[in-house]
């Protein structure tokens, strides 16, 4: 049975099983593979239009698993780059953790009750 | 000079396989070796691979030989173009019919020897095995401890209410 040695943020975090011994890049693109859909395929450029929702379901649940997925999937910015306006909270998130990738929001609110946020991440294309 | 259409590869374990050039250049790694070594009859080992591996491996790359320009393009997480048109055969599908420790060793020896549609497939695979699944029904199919602390449960219940307001 192979193990990796991982470093960094991944230092305390346990490589228990044979999925976890996988290099992080590969774990990256079989999250990638799993989200693909019909309206987001492993691009993430989602395919919608202003008021749609958007399926995060399955990426949060990626990032429950353990601690190893959730620290691989939330350094994936690319992973985050996709949110509605239904939660202001996981849109914080979703622009937090996407970091200076563009952000595309589907909005069914006006932008007044999330003005906060879009200023605290507006040192990007939003 | 033995045939110089055919190299052998050493396993980690010793074992020795006799491979077309054809197919051991579908790894970018090996590739770039022989183009370093040139006309050669010594072996080349492959420290980090075990022969049930490379069996498999090689079986893979005989298989997939004809297929175009896999050895092209950057890496696993820098080509979207190439992971949106991976395609998984009922031949790929029946060749990771396999344990999953087997199963994990090919996509690790495919990503050390650089061979991109095998780490597709292979990532393909397993995503088709999580799709659909709850954070435990994952846990439970590759034997993943839960190893969240409570003040970290706490923050993914909050994640819950909005993966589940659908």
């Amino acid at each position: 049975m192979f193990r990796l040695t991982v470093s960094g943020a991944l230092d305390n975090v346990a490589v228990d099983t044979y999925i976890n011994g996988l290099p992080a890049e590969v774990l990256v693109a079989i999250f990638k593979f799993t989200l693909a859909t019909e309206a987001r395929d492993p691009s993430f450029q989602l395919v919608g239009r202003e008021g749609q929702r958007v399926e995060t379901s399955q990426l949060l649940e990626l990032t429950h698993v353990c601690r190893r997925w959730r620290i691989v999937a939330v350094g994936q910015a690319r992973l985050w780059t996709h949110c509605d306006d239904r939660h202001l909270e996981q849109l914080e998130t979703f622009a937090r953790r996407s970091k200076m990738v563009p952000l595309s929001l589907f909005l069914t609110h006006n932008l007044t009750s999330m003005r906060g946020i879009l200023h605290s991440y507006a040192t990007r294309p939003v | 000079m033995g045939d110089s259409n055919r190299l052998t590869l050493v396993a980690s374990d010793g074992g020795k396989f006799v491979v077309d050039k054809e197919v051991v250049q579908m790894s970018v790694l090996l590739k770039n070796m022989i183009e370093d070594l040139g006309e050669t009859d010594e072996s080349i080992p492959i420290p980090n691979v075990t022969s049930p591996v490379l069996t498999k491996v090689i079986e893979f790359c005989e298989n997939h030989r004809t297929d175009a320009a896999r050895t092209d393009g950057p890496n696993v997480d820098g080509d979207d173009a190439r992971m949106r048109t991976a395609v998984v055969s009922d031949w790929d599908r029946q060749f990771f019919d396999v344990d999953q420790d087997l199963m994990f060793e090919i996509i690790v020896a495919a990503n050390y020897l650089d061979i991109k549609s095998l780490v597709d497939v292979g990532c393909k695979v397993v995503a088709d095995m999580i799709k659909g699944k709850s954070p435990q029904e994952i846990r439970d199919l590759f034997d993943i401890v839960n190893d969240f602390s409570p003040e970290e449960e706490a923050a993914l219940r909050k994640e819950n209410e909005w993966a589940n307001d659908r």
